[in-house]
Order: structure tokens, then C-alpha cells, then sequence
């Protein structure tokens, strides 16, 4: 992970731990390989395959 | 010959490049590139690409053509994808020329981290807020956190098991490893996550 901010101000952040980890867990990422799904998804049907 | 391609040397061995995109650079001839940069590259990608979660990294690594930067250094830092440059940057030291499994690890770390950022999830501006943007890196780690134990454990019955746990070991992440393969609810990751970020200062 590359940080433009100082590695105790994010460090930091996970003390309010119940706060940061109920806004953590609110965002859920895309599944793995959404991205190139979506490249297949985009050039048709018949390249639906990954 | 003097053509930027040619890949051999005088003597006819073969020159280093890194991993992407330089066309034949000599990376020895860059301050900060790492001389064994292509073929641990390639190793680690070989590695991730026996277990099907990491293949998929892989294959997205190469569809979209994401560079990778090594840099001599040292692997538990600055490690990771930039969203600015669009651009994996993985620091390893300047003699070791083998994928290790911290390598490994941070390459799939990496790969994920990218993934998510072309599937669109990309992080809040941190000067406008940094609660958001720290709530959006954390659950981004945990995730690719979590995706690298996946890859571990789908790993199990290769060669490079036993590197990749006893490199988890060493890395604090251990106790993070047994909880995912016991199955913990993503609630209780974020605990042992959260506890393994104390330790070691990062992730």
C-alpha cells in the first residue's frame, strides 16, 4: 500500500477501533477479477469467459 | 549493435530488464532499478498463477498492462499499487535475486490492491477527509490481506506452502492465516487485521 500520509497519523486511525471498523466494514470491495470480467463484458457475449 | 531492443550482451548473455515497458533498458544502468528485476517478477507470477484466485490476478496484471517497478530496498516498505501513477511498486533487496514469499505475498497484495482500483474502487481524497479516506485503506488491506491468505490456502498442496506460512509467520500475520482458514466472519478479520496493524506499525 503506498501512503501519502505519515504512517502513525493512519496508524492512528484504527484506535477508535469500534468507529473505524464499522466505516471499514460499511465499504466491501468489488470481487476478485471484477475488472476483467468487465473488459469481457464490454466485448461481447461470446468472450464472457475469463 | 545498438538498437535499444537487443537483449544480449557483448559476450552473448542476456541482458537484465525490468519487468515492463523499458524496451530493453539496462536497469543496471538505473540508480534505483533492481538488477534481477524480470526474472523474480516472472517467478513470483508463476507462483500466484498455480492457485486460480491468483491466476485471475495475473491475468489482469497483463490485460491491462500494469507496470511493475522494483526498486532496491527494503520489501516491508512502500510496497504496493499507486493509484496516481498507475504503477506496482515493489521494493526488494539489491542481492537477492529469487521471488521470496514476503515477494510473493506483496506482489499479490499488490495485484489485488490494482484489481479493486480498475474495478472502480478507488480511495476517497485524503485532504478532504481523512476518517473516509483511512476507513477505505483499511478495508482495502483487509481485503487484499484476506486475498493473499486465500492464495496461500489454495496453495496448500504445492511447493511453496510451507514458504508462504512460515513468511506469514514472520510477518506477524499469522494468527490473521488461521483465523481465515477457519472460516472467522469478515467482522472478526478486521479484529485480528487491526491487532496485526499494531504490531508491525503497517501492513
Amino acid at each position: 500500500m503506498i501512503i501519502n500520509v505519515s504512517r502513525q497519523a493512519f496508524a492512528n486511525t484504527l484506535a477508535d477501533t469500534p468507529v473505524m471498523k464499522s466505516a471499514a466494514l460499511a465499504i466491501v470491495p468489488p470481487t476478485v477479477g471484477r475488472a476483467l470480467e468487465s473488459v469481457f463484458d464490454r466485448s461481447g457475449p461470446a468472450n464472457n469467459a475469463i | 549493435m545498438n538498437d535499444s531492443t537487443d537483449n544480449t550482451t557483448e559476450s552473448g548473455g542476456k541482458k537484465l530488464q525490468s519487468a515492463f515497458g523499458d524496451r530493453g533498458t539496462n536497469v543496471n544502468a538505473i540508480a534505483y532499478g533492481h538488477p534481477y528485476a524480470e526474472q523474480i517478477v516472472k517467478q513470483a507470477k508463476e507462483i500466484l498463477s498455480e492457485s486460480p484466485t491468483g491466476l485471475i490476478l495475473v491475468r489482469t496484471l497483463n490485460t491491462f498492462k500494469i507496470p511493475i517497478h522494483v526498486m532496491k530496498g527494503n520489501p516491508r516498505e512502500g510496497n504496493g499499487y499507486s493509484s496516481e501513477m498507475k504503477t506496482i511498486f515493489l521494493q526488494i533487496p539489491g542481492n537477492m535475486d529469487k521471488a521470496s514469499g514476503e515477494i510473493v505475498l506483496n506482489l499479490a497484495k499488490s495485484l489485488r490492491e490494482a484489481d479493486q482500483e480498475l474495478a472502480g474502487h478507488k480511495a476517497p481524497d485524503l485532504q478532504k477527509d481523512l476518517m473516509a479516506y483511512a476507513a477505505f485503506m483499511h478495508s482495502r488491506n483487509l481485503d487484499c490481506l484476506t486475498t493473499a491468505c486465500k492464495i496461500v490456502k489454495e496453495l496448500t498442496n504445492s511447493a511453496y506452502f510451507s514458504n508462504l506460512v512460515d513468511t506469514l509467520t514472520k510477518l506477524g500475520l499469522n494468527e490473521f492465516y488461521k483465523a481465515y482458514t477457519d472460516g472467522k466472519p469478515r467482522e472478526e478479520l478486521y479484529d485480528y487485521y487491526a491487532q496485526a496493524h499494531d504490531n508491525r506499525g503497517s501492513i
